[in-house]
Order: structure tokens, then C-alpha cells, then sequence
């Protein structure tokens, strides 16, 4: 069954061009990233699916509902994380959540929701004191009611502090493992990598990559780059790093016992152990992700 | 039921804002002076009442609102109501609900003062008149209220709406009067136009929302009604003229905003 179907989807804003045919199925049951750096288009292509927005041309659907004549039947089987939102301050988060679902006509505990999220006991506070990272968790507890069949969250990770991100990603894990549907977007690549079982990148309006993160990480590979000192020479076990997948570019550096290499971010552990391997200890180690730039690069060379 | 949820969000949220209080304490404020000064002429009470709200109530609907929609538009906050299941029709209709329950509770709290402080001051209320002009006076702020809303949501930002709502405000105090005689002057040739006034300007004149409830309170409350036999001279005309205002610039209003992007 297919959860959200666009097809060649544009929108233009007077002058400015957001989407210039966007096509993309995403399947029942998957966690799909949607990555672009801003002003690419995922808010402009997400608010079109949720009816904020009419396409200029194409549609959008949602199990197979229309997103424009349909948006009601939609809206009862999604929850939301909206970007660009605005909780009225003179409420409380019991507010807020009953507001949830009632509308979904759902009939979970508010104070169950909240715990979920990690907002302990804030139920019966107003929200205008909330912080950015409370507003947020309190936003996906709210589209949490009802057990959506899509989870549609934009750039969900906003505002979180790193408890808040990693709660997020359980969560994130929690709903695709009961069978929903989740879709969210982000300007940062390691936000999606942990959670997502396919990557769609959006840069200027195109679709320019649908991928499993694994092809994606190994289409990026050689851009990320990873410096481990030691306390001794690891040349004994250099070979059998040179031999893990995904792995180039081994060098060794400085006084013999700094190497630096190119992998994949789920390689690191792997290259991190084996050089271990011999008995050596891990001094430092120095790190530089892959940035969405690079994987930009890399998916724009291929295609050029 | 989606716009009883809204109506309910919308009631719920201007409850626990400062401005209602204010609008509240000025309501029992003006409604307790005018029991006061009535309290010894028996039966005045309910004429006083329906001059003030005619004066008074549109001002303070329309400031109860006008930001209604477009300040959520504007902000963010209609994103989050429109994720759930509400279409915006619904959003529009429940928001005019909501505040218009609100805007009879300050009507009623004004008469309810005003009746109680005639009462202390040893008036005797005139429960009949005073009911039907609480009902027009409920009728007249739910009228002007949905406008604001109708005009909320079919402009993008609250600038906007403020201005609407403030030119509105101009033309229903007194610039309607004037626009007949605007348009005849121009027909005339840029003249002053010669002879008795033509029966559609008349008509006109009756069509503005507080003329309608000062009409139908004069006959209904006090049992004065306009000399003459014409229809659009009667209480029920400008029940209907309220009644079209509830209905036709909110039905306006939703439509535009139906076919907007947000």
C-alpha cells in the first residue's frame, strides 16, 4: 500500500519556482527522510500534502486520498509536527493535547502522551512560558494521539536538546515498529541516518536522489573523513583496516601513529576496533561528517 | 463535531486573555451607569440600554474579531489546527461561534449589571423590554462579530484586518449615511441633487447594521416605532438586515480563504 504519492509536482509563488516536478512513492509502513538544505522545497512540498498550500500542478495524495478535496479524510489519519507553527500562550499543554484528540476523536490520556515525549509534568502549565525544545515535544505528543497511520514531521528535531533529539528517534522507532508510516524532513544528514530506512534529497525544487541510506552513505563514503591518534604504531593491523567495506584513503601521519581515513559513518566503530586490534589505545579521534553539501556533490556529479 | 471544537478553542483562548477582562470590566462598567441613571424614571432602562449597545456593542465585536483568523493565519497557529481533522470551513465557522459566545457574554454581563445596580438603586428593571433588547443587542454583536471573522479570513495578515475593521467601524458610525448622497451628487452631474430623496437611498440607509438595531429596538423595546408604512421601516426588516449580516460576509469570507494558500 502506498502512504504518500506525489506526482510531478510543482508550485510556483509569483516570480519564485519552489517545486519544479516533484515524483516520489513512499510505502506503508517505511521511515523516509526527507533532506534538503533550506529553501529547497520540503516545507513547500510538505505543506501541500497537508492542504496549507495548492500546487501550481501535479497532485499529492495520501493513501491514496486527494490532498486537496480530501484533506479532512487525511487529517484523520496523520499526525503532524508542522513547521513554522504557533501555540496559543493562555493555554496549557492539557489543552492542547485534549484539542488532539478530541479532534481525532481519539480517546487517549493527555498525561500518557506527555510522558511519552519526556514533559514529565508540565501538563496543567500554560504554554506561552514553554521553551522552543518543550513546544516541540509537546507538538509531537499532540500528533502522537490517535495512533496516526502517517507520522508527517517537519524538521521535527528543532529546538531539541540532544535527550530531546534522542527521545525523538525513539519515538521515531517506536511508531514505524506498531506499522505507521513516518515521513520527516531535516537539513541534517545525521538527524535521518540513525532512524530512516530510505533517503529522498530535495535540492532547488528537484528531487535529485531516492535512496536506502546505505547506498547513500556509500555514494558520500569517500567525503567523510575520520583522524585516530594512538599511543603506538598501528601498522600491524593497517591491512585489515584497508580491508573493511567502505573504507579508503588509509594514511598514516605524523610520527606513525595518527591514521586518517575515508569511511562511511557506520563503519567508524568497525575501523575503531580494529585498530584496537593489537592492544593500542585511542588517544583522540577527530571526525568530519559528511556534510549535506558534499552529498549534494556527490548525487550532482553522478548525475552530470 | 469539528466546529464545536474549534468554537470551544476559540471561547476558551480570549477567556484567559487580559483584553476580555478589560472588555468585561468596561461592559459592567458603562451597562452599571446607565442602570444607575435610569434607576429613578421607571421603564427607561431598557431604551438607555439599547442606545449604548447600539454605540458600544459593534466596537468592541469587531475588536473581538478581527484578528481571529488572520493573526492564526499570520502566526502559525491556524498549522496547527489544520493538521487535525477540521476543514476550513469549519475553522472559520467554529472561530465565529467561539467569539460570538463570547461577544453575548459580555452583553449579558452588561445587562445583568445594569439591571442589578438599578435594582440597588431602587429602579424596578422592566423584565420584558430589557429581555428583547438583550436578544438584539446578542443578535447585533453576534452580527458584527461574524463580519470580523468573515473579514479576518479572507485577508492575509492582521494589518490588514485592523485596517478593514477600523474603516468598517468609521462607515457603520457615520459615513453610511453619507454614501447615498455621495452617489447621487455624482450621478448629478458633480451637483447637489435636486428634490426628495429616491426610496433606494432609503432603503440604503436602513441596510447599515446599527440603524437595523436601533430600528428594531425602537419598535421592540420601546414602542416607538419609525412613523411611515414602508417595509424596510420595520423591526423585522432590520432583524433580517442582521441576520444577512451574520450570514453573507462570513460566507464571503470562508469562501476566499477556502481557495488561499495559508
Amino acid at each position: 500500500m502506498t502512504a504518500l504519492e506525489l506526482r510531478s509536482l510543482h508550485k510556483r509563488f509569483g516570480d519564485v519556482v519552489a517545486l519544479r516536478g516533484v515524483d516520489l512513492t513512499v510505502e506503508s509502513g517505511e521511515v523516509f527522510g526527507f533532506l534538503g538544505p533550506n529553501g529547497a522545497g520540503k516545507s513547500t512540498t510538505i505543506d501541500i500534502v497537508l492542504d496549507f498550500l495548492r500546487p501550481t500542478s501535479g497532485s499529492a495524495s495520501v493513501f491514496g486520498l486527494d490532498a486537496q478535496s480530501e484533506a479532512k479524510r487525511i487529517r484523520r489519519r496523520i499526525g503532524v509536527l508542522p513547521d513554522g507553527y504557533h501555540l496559543d500562550g493562555h493555554l496549557t499543554a492539557r489543552h492542547h493535547l485534549e484539542f488532539a484528540i478530541d479532534s481525532k476523536d481519539a480517546d487517549d490520556d493527555p498525561a500518557a502522551l506527555l510522558d511519552r515525549v519526556g514533559l514529565g509534568d508540565v501538563l496543567d502549565r500554560r504554554v506561552g512560558g514553554f521553551s522552543k525544545g518543550m513546544a516541540q515535544r509537546l507538538l509531537l505528543g499532540m500528533a502522537l494521539a490517535g495512533d496516526p497511520d502517517l507520522l508527517i514531521l517537519d524538521e521535527p528535531s528543532t529546538g531539541l536538546d540532544p535527550n530531546g533529539a534522542r527521545r525523538m528517534r525513539e519515538i521515531v522507532r517506536e511508531e514505524a515498529d506498531r506499522g505507521a508510516t513516518v515521513f520527516f524532513s531535516s537539513h541534517i544528514l545525521g538527524q535521518v541516518e540513525a532512524v530512516c530506512d530510505r533517503v529522498g534529497i530535495l535540492a532547488d525544487g528537484n528531487l535529485v536522489a531516492v535512496d536506502t541510506i546505505d547506498e547513500l552513505q556509500d555514494a558520500v563514503g569517500s567525503k567523510a573523513t575520520m583522524t585516530v591518534t594512538l599511543d603506538g604504531s598501528p601498522e600491524g593491523v593497517l591491512a585489515e583496516v584497508r580491508n573493511l567495506g567502505g573504507v579508503s584513503n588509509v594514511s598514516l601521519d605524523g610520527d606513525g601513529t595518527t591514521v586518517s581515513l575515508s569511511c562511511p559513518d557506520h563503519r567508524k566503530v568497525e575501523v575503531v576496533d580494529a585498530l584496537r586490534g593489537d592492544g593500542a589505545t585511542v588517544l583522540d579521534i577527530e571526525t568530519s561528517d559528511a556534510s549535506l553539501d558534499d552529498l549534494f556533490a556527490a548525487y550532482t556529479e553522478e548525475r552530470a | 463535531m469539528s466546529w464545536r471544537i474549534v468554537a470551544e478553542r476559540n471561547a476558551r483562548d480570549p477567556y484567559r486573555s487580559r483584553s476580555l477582562w478589560v472588555h468585561l470590566g468596561v461592559f459592567v462598567v458603562l451597562f452599571g451607569v446607565a442602570g444607575y441613571l435610569t434607576s429613578s424614571q421607571s421603564g427607561a432602562l431598557a431604551g438607555a440600554l439599547v442606545g449604548l449597545v447600539a454605540f458600544f456593542v459593534p466596537l468592541v465585536a469587531l475588536a473581538v474579531g478581527y484578528q481571529s483568523v488572520a493573526q492564526s493565519r499570520q502566526n502559525g497557529g491556524l498549522r496547527v489546527v489544520l493538521s487535525y481533522p477540521h476543514t476550513r470551513r469549519e475553522v472559520v465557522v467554529g472561530t465565529a461561534i467561539g467569539r460570538a459566545v463570547v461577544m453575548a457574554l459580555l452583553v449579558t454581563a452588561g445587562f445583568v449589571a445594569a439591571a442589578l445596580v438599578s435594582l440597588v438603586g431602587g429602579g424596578v428593571p422592566e423584565i420584558g423590554p430589557l429581555a428583547v433588547a438583550w436578544a438584539l443587542g446578542v443578535l447585533l454583536g453576534a452580527s458584527i462579530v461574524s463580519f470580523a471573522v468573515g473579514l479576518s479570513a479572507s485577508v492575509r495578515t492582521t494589518n490588514r484586518a485592523a485596517v478593514g475593521a477600523f474603516g468598517t467601524y468609521l462607515l457603520f458610525l457615520g459615513l453610511w449615511g453619507q454614501l447615498p448622497g455621495l452617489v447621487r451628487y455624482v450621478l448629478n452631474g458633480f451637483s447637489p441633487p435636486q428634490g426628495p430623496t429616491p426610496e433606494w437611498a432609503l432603503v440604503f440607509n436602513q441596510l447599515n447594521p446599527i440603524t437595523a438595531f436601533q430600528v428594531a429596538g425602537r419598535e421592540l423595546v420601546s414602542g416607538t416605532p419609525l412613523p411611515g408604512d414602508a417595509f424596510y421601516t420595520t423591526a423585522w426588516f432590520g432583524v433580517l438586515v442582521l441576520v444577512l449580516w451574520l450570514a453573507v460576509p462570513l460566507v464571503a469570507g470562508m469562501e476566499r480563504f477556502e481557495r488561499s494558500d495559508l
